[in-house]
């Protein structure tokens, strides 16, 4: 008992702390001039290009732009009015004052003015064109699919990629560019940690894209560490993770949860639970990231919310003893479909996309034997020594989840900004801080009985 | 050019993980929130060079800053003196709040009390009557933003002192003074004072009163710039206005970390605007005006000379003065994106009027005063 209010204790000071830490911080985030990011993703098929541009900016560049662009007082109502841009005229402007080419090596490698060059795409793809709050500012936000004009170069690496843009600084003369590269699938790089290509500025000469060649093997290693950090990063897949957890040292009588006495009846619970769970979100992960299965990410993403209000509900009052490994399989394939999404891998070749995969979906795997690993001895101990705890344990952390949850549901659903925002930000610490806790107990309750105990099974 | 450094003041939205913005909100600034109480001290303390009042103001101010760094412990001298040849360090300055971009030097409230003082010896040597006076000005306009308007990360005491190799009246040295909207970056080369880049910023831009007493940092800067457009008759307004060009902030700002001098300066035909040698002599006196507004933040010793060189008739026949914004607005300091600068042959000023960041329905101003040729004393 005393473990669960601890925790909670431990959490109202988390939490205060964070919320000090937010307010004294926001006011640092916000400055007028912003600078505008490109991001470029090469792909097989072509170069993606992310756009965000700083509304305020691009409207004192071209105000025809926002025909209902004016001053409100809070970014919030201001939003609509600003969303509200000329589409056509959009279009139009982004094609004038964004420009790649393909070079071929030239004679001077440092003058991109001196490389011979290929117009890419003078008719790109523009999708996704609207105007979002980002860091307490108005941003305008593009993708510009450019495909490449000859599919035989693609595979050369002597060619670069040239980025000319004057967005925004064909007039605001103080305007910086910021261009950075995501995935580079020819040279078997994922766009989880975008580099840093160049700043460009008023008439600054076009920005030269060279990318340093990776392997297979390069590329395997940063996708398992992506799926492993997708888990850790991934606070909703976590806390599904743990509530399985929860319930696998325990059975359901009279619509109640209890120990369950067996302890390999137990063992048995996780591994079934867990590789339901896998079993469902590997399938769907593949079926998704290889482009059999589309379910809109928004949808998936409510989905996953509510998968972990239904698991804590139950977690609290399991009202029916149906199996929940069909439950678990159910849920894994909603979660198979959120990893998919962040995997990405769409638009590159097969072979590669099949090798991002794998490597994806070892990672996850890694991540969760990991945290059943570091958690699972602790739960038996304390649900087979200390059922007092263990049952405070669950409904604490039943609460803990449904009550983010609620957060994930309310964000997911209303598309409005998640009102435990702050709460969710410590929550690496948190955990860690339950977690430790958890540990404390199961040390001392391991440490607090005889060395080797009868057990009864 | 130094793209990490940008790169690190840019809010880089693409691809950030959940995880990862999470811990930039708490960049923060953890350390910025006890300064409120005795940040007065500084705003209102006597300072006086004392054993320092030499013959010459170099003499004054290394003895200032052999006197400072004598007051610091060796971990805090690690942090306060840097190397002189550290060209990319000594670039490494900026417009914005202390917690999104690091400064170089030992912070005032990390100091004892004596550190303290030698410090602001140390700049009142540095800096003319009316400079200290600004630099005092730019330290309570950061203190109001805190205690008044409420605002976190600002203070009067988050401002850090740096010196770049061994200071002494004759030798090669350089003292940097910054943080939010300021920053000093002196080059002291044999005994001759390099006062650039020095950017000065101020929100509130107005008058504002804090303790009962009462600041206005940038409001004499301004105000003797608006008056040289304001004496030009529609014609020349509008030939001074520069025609299909915007700003949203200063052209040549913060260095990031380059290393080198900046290369951005217009040149050829983007160098627009109105000749000083033009105008009547009237309206160049008030040109000569407002450039004294920035040279004589600086003692004589350097100022004279910079005056000099920056006012002479063969300055003038190539100098602009330049403005841009809304342009049927005029010359308004109160409308966001106005912008007014003095492009002569080595001397570069200029102020933009930006939105408010904390008293968002006022404007603010973000202002450089450049030598083209002697930023950094030239000795990068």
């Amino acid at each position: 008992m005393a473990t669960a209010s601890n925790a909670r204790y431990l959490n109202w000071v988390w939490c205060s702390l964070c919320c000090w830490l937010l307010l004294a911080s926001t006011s640092v985030l916000a400055h007028p001039a912003d600078n505008s990011l490109i991001q470029i993703d090469i792909r097989d098929s072509g170069l993606r290009v992310h756009v965000q541009l700083p509304v305020e900016q691009l409207y004192m560049a071209e105000p025809a732009l926002f025909p209902k662009g004016q001053a409100f007082d809070s970014i919030d109502e201001a939003l609509p009015a600003w969303s509200d841009f000329d589409q056509a005229a959009m279009i139009s402007y982004l094609k004038k004052h964004l420009h790649l080419f393909m070079a071929a090596d030239g004679p001077d490698p440092l003058n991109p003015s001196a490389l011979p060059r290929v117009r890419l795409a003078a008719q790109p793809q523009i999708n996704n064109m609207s105007v979002v709050v980002s860091n307490n500012s108005l941003q305008f936000k593009a993708l510009l699919d450019v495909p490449f004009p000859d599919p035989g170069i693609r595979n050369s690496r002597a060619w670069r990629w040239l980025v000319d843009t004057s967005l925004i600084n064909h007039r605001v003369r103080n305007h910086k560019t910021l261009i950075t590269l995501g995935s580079d699938a020819l040279h078997g790089r994922d766009g989880s940690d975008p580099g840093v290509l160049g700043i460009v500025g008023y008439q600054s000469a076009p920005l030269v894209i060279t990318s340093d060649p990776g392997s297979s093997l390069t590329l395997l290693t940063t996708l398992i560490k992506q799926g492993v950090m997708h888990i850790l990063a991934g606070f909703d897949h976590l806390l599904f993770l743990i509530c399985l957890l929860l319930a696998a040292p325990l059975r359901i009588r009279q619509k109640r949860w209890e120990i369950e006495p067996d302890r390999r009846q137990a063992l048995w619970n996780l591994l079934t639970l867990v590789s339901a769970f896998s079993l469902g979100h590997t399938l769907t992960l593949a079926l998704a990231s290889l482009g059999f299965v589309s379910v809109s990410s928004h949808t998936v993403e409510i989905a996953v919310a509510g998968s972990l209000l239904i698991s804590a509900g139950y977690l609290l009052w399991p009202l029916s003893c149906h199996r929940i490994t069909v439950v678990a399989t159910l849920f894994g394939l909603v979660h198979g479909l959120a990893f998919a999404s962040e995997l990405g891998n769409d638009g590159f070749a097969l072979p590669r996309q099949l090798l991002m995969l794998g490597g994806f979906a070892i990672g996850i795997e890694l991540a969760q034997v990991g945290i059943c690993l570091l958690v699972m001895p602790c739960l038996l101990e304390l649900a087979r020594h200390r059922a007092g705890i263990y049952h405070r344990l669950r409904q604490g952390g039943a609460v803990f989840t449904l009550t983010l949850a609620s957060g994930w549901a309310i964000e997911r659903t209303f598309n409005v900004s998640n009102p435990l925002q702050l709460l969710q930000d410590q929550l690496p610490l948190i955990l860690l801080g339950i977690y430790l806790l958890v540990l404390a107990s199961s040390l001392a309750s391991l440490a607090s009985r005889p060395a080797s105990q009868p057990t009864v099974s | 050019m130094n793209i990490r450094a940008l790169a690190a003041s840019s809010v880089i939205t693409l691809a950030t993980l959940p995880w990862l913005s999470g811990c930039q909100v708490t960049l923060g600034d953890a350390t910025t929130e006890e300064s409120s109480s005795s940040s007065s001290d500084i705003l209102t303390a006597s300072v006086s060079l004392g054993d320092c009042d030499l013959d010459t103001q170099a003499e004054s101010v290394a003895c200032a800053a052999n006197a400072f760094l004598d007051t610091l412990s060796s971990s805090e001298l690690s942090k306060a003196q840097l190397s002189w040849s550290d060209s990319e360090a000594r670039t490494v300055w900026s417009n914005l709040p202390v917690g999104t971009v690091t400064r170089n030097g030992l912070r005032l409230d990390a100091m004892s009390d004596e550190s303290k003082t030698a410090a602001l010896v140390l700049a009142r040597a540095a800096l003319s009557d009316a400079g200290y006076v600004d630099m005092i000005g730019g330290f309570a306009a950061d203190e109001y933003l805190n205690s008044v308007k409420g605002a976190s990360g600002y203070g009067a005491e988050l401002y850090y002192v740096a010196i770049f190799g061994d200071p002494s009246a004759d030798g090669d040295w350089m003292l940097q003074i910054g943080g939010h909207h300021m920053a000093y970056n002196i080059t002291w080369l044999s005994g001759q004072g390099y006062p650039f880049p020095h950017h000065k910023g101020a929100e509130p831009k107005a008058s504002f009163t804090l303790d009962s007493a009462t600041y206005a940092p940038l409001k004499d800067e301004a105000d003797a710039l608006v008056a040289v457009f304001d004496s030009l008759d529609s014609t020349d307004l509008s030939y001074a206005y520069l025609s299909g060009e915007s700003y949203s902030d200063v052209l040549v700002g913060p260095d990031n970390g380059s290393g080198t001098l900046p290369d951005n300066y217009p040149s050829g035909s983007d160098r627009d605007g109105m000749l000083v040698s033009d105008m009547s002599t009237y309206q160049q006196s008030l040109v000569k005006e407002a450039i004294r507004q920035w040279v004589e933040d600086y003692p004589d010793d350097i100022a004279d000379d910079l005056m000099d060189a920056y006012t002479s008739d063969e300055a003038f026949a190539d100098t602009y003065v330049a403005w841009a914004g809304t342009q049927s607005k005029g010359v308004d300091v109160d409308t966001s994106g106005t912008y007014m600068r003095i492009d002569g042959p080595r001397l570069w000023i200029e102020i933009a009027c930006q939105g408010g960041i904390v008293i968002t329905n006022e404007t603010h101003y973000h202002t450089m005063f450049r030598d083209k040729y002697y930023d950094y004393g030239n000795s990068l």
